[in-house]
């Protein structure tokens, strides 16, 4: 599966567009992430726990937008986003979204244009 | 009476002790990642970077993909206690702007070394995204924000 932001694949062509796909998760930050950030917050820099919950939960987002593109039968993702939204205390929306096209190989010709 | 005197101003005390660290720990840490961040980009000059939707003229594209690096990053004390006052009067926080320009930096070279460790050779349509987690000022509650940048790395034919 190939994922851009762009709104083609470079390279390829847009053969067929199947539409919206999108993927979401929430998490909720645990208590004992809560307490070490809080202590960091003394001191400031990076809080390197939340920066990998949050890494992890994108992540998830994303795949399952990709599975969603999966069943549609696309080969891409094109035009990416993402967005970050907090529902709760303690607790946040990743959402990955994108349109699933079909892309074909660009022949010679049109390759070298 | 001595005592009684220090239990009344045990508060006050922590307050400034926490200022102190925070002051002193959080510059110190700031001007290193400054300082690391200098360095890992003067490195990366060469490496391509842009926000543009198309790739430049001419180069031949064999393989697109998305990449992406993101940090969350804590104000320290004494930068909250600070923008608390100054936002009684309100105009620029600049502590909080160094803050967030430290963290886009950060997030820009790990989605760089990411698109690097897949073999790419430039990146297109980078784009940031910020959200806070937590309030920034206030002394209850987490002072922190998420920076992400992503982008597409290409890799190239080289004809």
């Amino acid at each position: 599966m190939i994922v851009t932001n762009l709104e083609t694949v470079p390279g390829k062509r847009v053969a067929r567009n199947l539409g919206l796909v999108m993927g979401n998760t929430i998490r909720a930050k645990h208590v004992g992430r809560d307490l070490m950030a809080g202590l960091k917050n003394i001191v400031g820099g990076e809080l390197r726990g939340y920066t990998e919950l949050l890494a992890e939960a994108r992540k998830e987002a994303m795949d399952r937008m990709l599975s969603a593109a999966e069943q549609l039968g696309a080969n891409a993702v094109v035009n990416v986003r993402f967005s970050t939204s907090s529902v709760t205390q303690g607790a946040a929306e990743l959402f990955a979204y994108g349109t699933a096209v079909t892309v074909e190989e660009l022949d010679g010709a049109e390759a070298g244009a | 009476m001595m005592f009684a005197i220090l239990e009344q101003l045990a508060p006050l005390i922590i307050f400034l002790v926490l200022l102190a660290i925070g002051f002193g720990v959080g510059r110190t840490k700031e001007r290193r990642h400054l300082k690391s961040l200098d360095e890992r980009e003067s490195q990366a000059r060469e490496f391509t970077v842009d926000s543009l939707k198309r790739p430049p003229e001419g180069v031949v594209v064999r393989e697109a993909f998305l990449c992406s690096g993101s940090i969350v990053i804590g104000s320290d004390y004494f930068k909250s206690v600070g923008a608390s006052l100054k936002s009684l009067v309100g105009g620029r926080l600049g502590t909080f702007e160094s803050l967030l320009e430290r963290a886009r930096r950060e997030a820009t070279l790990r989605m760089m070394a990411q698109a690097k460790q897949r073999g790419a050779d430039m990146v297109i349509n980078t784009r940031f995204e910020t959200s806070s987690i937590g309030r920034m000022t206030g002394n209850n509650g987490l002072a922190a924000s998420e920076i992400v940048a992503y982008g597409t790395a290409l890799t190239l034919d080289r004809a």
